[in-house]
């Protein structure tokens, strides 16, 4: 059968991928210094066996034949739409265009370390000129979608165009800066500096372990270490390895990082075995993703989650939290706050930062905007956004690694993430009144469950619009999330819900 | 581009390939998550990888590119050594087809299994079929390599290039009667004989790790391009030219597993770190010959790190390490504990003096197995080896597992790898002969805690050219002399005479 080989061909890059995934966990965590050259060309080695691969006489004749079969099952269908998406983004895209990519983005980032160290956007600016004029060819040559910066959304968001989100990104901003306005009215303000005092870093990991125990994180097929920045990393449909970054003078940084990262990796650990260490053991979407990381994090600052863990963190940090009331921590961790610094900000003003950089990728790549008019553009919308202005570029257009590597069209998936999972949680909720007393009593398994049963399991099978409806019966809708904010912040702030 | 240039770049893919698969084994041994299934998934990434490599390997573009590299005139001495072992590398994989491969490796595997069970249970019968199996697989793919002339020679070849069994044979009859000699006057001793108590007290894991991490900065491990972690079992991996991986293993209970072990990772670990830049990369990087490899580890470890001379540097340190235990512990008792002869039934546990033994008697028995295989009778071989030790070391196992049972090496097809081991105590012995030749301060700066004039002298003569040179031929170009047992003997004699008095 066509569709067995095109699988198992494919197999074969899926395992090319977490090798790749190895290669670069070990460069985050183990490797020395030294050797970094070295592992870049090993990357990229890695990465031309999946290109040739892709690109391969054997796999557009498996496509051919493929296609031709009727009787593909629902899985099968998958296997051939992704196999086919790749095949096509491998073959439209040339490879001296890719490497050109790859050099502009290596060298672009280094410039973009240096302009950030000196705090001097001019030195960033003829490099993110390079990488813009090749990204917007590769858009170019990508054309998947009515925009060049469509077919660049299109690699994270399958189905999403900017003509789809921008409505949905004007409801969202019009209300967040309404419930900003609200709270920043309020006499009501919280006060963060009980999470700022020295918290011993041993006990801050013990702590992140007990929780990951309690959350049957499954340390024979997974792991913790400790890196720079968190991040999830898929070695094998076995092999599912998290980090995290604990800050002693920061208590929510190694706590939240945790839950995030777990909440990235518990999907991972979970598709049906069906579809293991295939192309499809993937999230359904980067936004879908990062929804089961929102999610967990989400569920990490709520008022039933620490009902149970508070009393237990007071036990590992008596000497701060002992006498601090828990409803006083519970306002401490969901302080809202104008800042200039987007994975500083909170849940609120969060996505006026997304909303700000998709607004300006847009303009970089559909109309070529002059990148030397990016810091003032940055700058004036961060004041109509969120009411500051950054003091400097560290604080505004260079903040975020993103463009330097080249990758536009990734942060609307952030919003995604947020929108999807409170609709999901929504909809959980409504079918499982019961999951909230259970988090308040340190119980985790049936929400555990809806999620493997209604999401996790499912791996790439759907695409994200499908899989939405499917959960929940509607397509995305921001209200969900905007109801969200609503309730637990106007609370948290004493503002009147219906003012 | 010129054709070497475009075959040495063809090689550095297959090394980079190696590098990577190299990593994974690594990641597998040090970090891999416990599930069984986990290791199974590494196994395919790692086969997955052998596979697209091999295909580079064996493809017409590096037949072709050899061809013409080989009409090439005045090649200079890298880029000849750089086709001579491309070739070699050709070669051999063209001569086995991938099924004998897959079988091999299917074999090792079940192999291994059997091996292990056979090995807990004391019992040779569960291994022996799997055994049999292996060596018929082996004599085929001898006979395919087809070097010669014996179908041992072409296994040991893999190893040890240009190293002939016969000519490993009389170089080890000479050692084995001089070791058994040297055994017999150990024994006869009268005067005090040292023993290990000391080392067997309770030594603190975490004060053990932190004094091998002091040790191994001191001997010039490069951290910056290299790594120390914990293993079961230690070994030492380069997953590329810039980036050397050593582990180690630590026992509460006797002192010398980690302290050895890491300094004998690390000796490996300096040959691959010290090679010249041109070579990075290529598959030139790498050591001349396992013999080679062994002799950097064995010269670190033994000849350097069982010394009197290291010892006078780092014993006071190890006594504020240990003070509980060491505090009024004379130095030079120090010295003898950690120099014990004594016939043991285990090969990785044995002295310097007698480890020679237990690799002579496992060539003698290879050779037969490989070469004989129809006359000598499977069933026969735990007899075989009891009456070889009792013969060689005065000594019978009690049971299979402390007697031919207790390598892993057969069970996973590694026939002919054994006398490498020796061989590297040989090369070691009169390599550092040879540097005390050229720079007689050497012991004095050990003394005061310099270790890299010695490592310098390493690097200049041997290091720097990873496998440029062929074993017997850099042996040579180093010391002026093919390789000679006698100083590996004339070391046994003036070091272990006066431990025991003699």
């Amino acid at each position: 059968m066509p569709i067995r080989k095109l699988k198992e061909h494919f197999d074969e890059i899926n395992k090319l991928r977490n090798i790749r995934a190895l290669l670069n966990w070990d460069q985050q965590i183990y490797m020395p210094n030294g050797s970094n050259r070295i592992r870049s060309e090993q990357i990229a080695l890695i990465q031309g066996l999946i290109h040739d691969k892709l690109i391969s006489y054997k796999t557009t004749k498996l496509l051919e034949h493929s296609r031709k079969d009727n009787n593909l099952d629902l899985i099968e269908q998958a296997y051939l739409r992704e196999a086919m998406k790749e095949y096509e983004i491998a073959i439209k895209v040339p490879n001296r265009l890719i490497k050109r990519m790859a050099k502009a983005a290596s060298l672009g980032q280094q410039a973009w370390e240096k302009a950030k160290n000196e705090n001097n956007f001019t030195i960033f600016q003829p490099y993110l000129e390079k990488i813009v004029e090749i990204k917007r060819e590769y858009a170019k040559k990508l054309d998947s979608g009515s925009t060049l910066y469509d077919s660049l959304i299109d690699l994270y968001e399958p189905g999403i165009s900017s003509e789809w989100l921008t409505p949905i990104f004007d409801t969202l901003k019009q209300n967040i800066i309404e419930i900003l306005k609200k709270i920043k009215s309020s006499k009501e303000q919280a006060d963060k500096s009980i999470l700022s005092k020295y918290y011993d870093p041993h006990k801050q990991l013990k702590f992140v372990l007990e929780l990951l125990g309690k959350l049957e994180f499954n340390f024979n097929i997974g792991r913790l270490d400790k890196s720079m920045h968190p991040f999830t990393s898929n070695i094998s449909s076995m092999d599912t390895r998290i980090t995290t970054s604990i800050n002693e003078n920061y208590l929510p940084a190694g706590i939240f990082g945790t839950l995030h990262e777990y909440g990235h990796a518990l999907y991972d650990m979970n598709f049906m075995e069906e579809i293991r260490d295939t192309i499809l053991s993937d999230g359904a979407s980067v936004g879908i993703h990062e929804a089961q990381s929102h999610l967990w994090e989400r569920i990490g600052r709520s008022n039933y989650f620490w009902n149970y863990w508070y009393p237990i963190l007071q036990k590992y940090f008596p000497e701060h939290l002992a006498k601090y009331p828990e409803n006083e921590f519970y306002r401490s961790i969901n302080t809202v706050q104008s800042s200039f610094i987007r994975v500083d900000a909170d849940e609120v003003t969060y996505n006026l930062h997304i909303i700000l950089r998709f607004e300006l990728e847009k303009e970089i790549i559909n109309d070529n905007f002059p990148i030397s008019g990016l810091p003032e553009l940055w700058n004036s919308k961060m004041e109509e956004l969120l009411g500051i202005i950054p003091s400097d570029d560290c604080k505004g257009i260079l903040q975020d690694v993103h463009w330097s590597e080249g990758i536009f069209g990734y942060f609307p998936s952030y919003i995604l993430g947020n929108l999807y999972s409170a609709q999901i949680y929504f909809n959980m909720l409504q079918k499982h009144s019961q999951i909230k007393d259970e988090i308040n009593n340190g119980q985790f398994n049936n929400l555990i469950s809806y999620l493997k049963e209604n999401i996790y399991q499912y791996g790439k099978i759907y695409r994200p619009d499908d899989l939405i409806k499917k959960i929940t019966g509607i397509p995305l809708n921001p209200l969900y999330f905007i109801n969200y904010l609503k309730e637990k912040y106007f609370q948290i702030y004493k503002v009147p819900l219906k003012s | 581009m010129s054709v070497i240039k475009e075959l040495r770049e063809r090689f550095t893919e297959l090394m980079r390939l190696h590098y990577i698969s190299t990593l994974m084994g690594w990641d597998l041994q040090v970090n891999l998550p416990k599930s069984e299934g986990t290791a199974i998934g590494r196994s395919e990434q790692i086969a997955l990888i052998e596979s697209i490599s091999h295909k580079k390997l064996i493809s017409s573009k590096t037949g072709e590119l050899i061809k013409k590299a080989e009409n090439e005139k005045n090649l200079n001495i890298i880029d000849s050594a750089l086709l001579r072992e491309a070739k070699r590398k050709y070669n051999k994989a063209i001569k086995i087809p991938i099924e004998l491969v897959t079988e091999i490796a299917k074999t090792a595997s079940l192999g291994q299994q059997a091996w292990e069970k056979a090995r807990a249970k004391s019992n040779y019968n569960i291994f022996k079929p799997y055994l049999e199996k292996m060596v018929a697989l082996e004599r085929e793919y001898a006979e395919r390599i087809d070097i010669g002339p014996t179908l041992y020679d072409s296994l040991i070849d893999i190893y040890e290039p240009d190293a002939k069994s016969d000519w490993i044979l009389k170089l080890f009859n000479e050692l084995k009667a001089k070791l058994v000699k040297i055994l017999n006057k150990i024994e006869a001793a009268d005067s005090d004989a040292p023993n290990q108590k000391i080392l067997q007290k309770y030594y603190d894991p975490d004060k053990q790790w932190d004094l091998s991490m002091e040790i191994i900065k001191k001997l010039n491990f490069d951290f910056n391009r290299g790594r120390l972690d914990k293993s079961v079992h230690p070994f030492t991996a380069s997953v590329s030219s810039m980036d050397t991986r050593i582990t180690t293993r630590i026992w509460e209970n006797f002192l010398p597993a980690c302290l050895f072990g890491t300094i004998h990772e690390c000796g490996h670990a300096l040959y691959e770190m010290g090679f010249k830049q041109e070579i990075h990369d290529t598959i030139l990087a790498d050591g001349s010959s396992l013999g080679f490899h062994e002799s950097q580890s064995r010269l670190w470890e033994n000849i350097v790190g069982r010394s009197q001379e290291f010892w006078s540097y780092w014993y006071p340190i190890t006594q504020k390490y240990f003070p509980e235990n060491l505090k009024d512990y004379p130095e030079h008792e120090f010295y003898r504990s950690i120099n014990v002869v004594q016939p043991s039934f285990i090969r990785v546990e044995a002295d310097e003096v007698t480890y020679g033994l237990h690799i002579i008697l496992r060539f003698e028995l290879e050779k037969e197995l490989i070469n004989n295989s129809d006359s000598l009778s499977i069933s026969e071989l735990p007899n075989i080896w009891n009456s070889k030790m009792e013969n060689l070391l005065g000594i019978t196992p009690p049971d299979d597992a402390k007697g031919i049972l207790q390598d892993v090496h057969w069970s996973s097809g590694a026939f002919g790898y054994f006398p490498t081991y020796t061989m590297g105590n040989l090369y070691a012995a009169q390599i550092y002969k040879d540097a005390l030749m050229k720079n007689p301060e050497l012991p004095e700066t050990i003394r005061n805690g310099n270790f890299s004039n010695l490592l310098n002298y390493l690097r200049e003569n041997i290091h720097q050219y990873g496998r440029i040179y062929k074993p017997l031929e850099l042996i040579k170009k180093v010391t002026g002399e093919s390789l000679n047992p006698n100083y590996f003997i004339e070391y046994l004699e003036k070091k272990f005479y006066p431990v025991y008095g003699i």
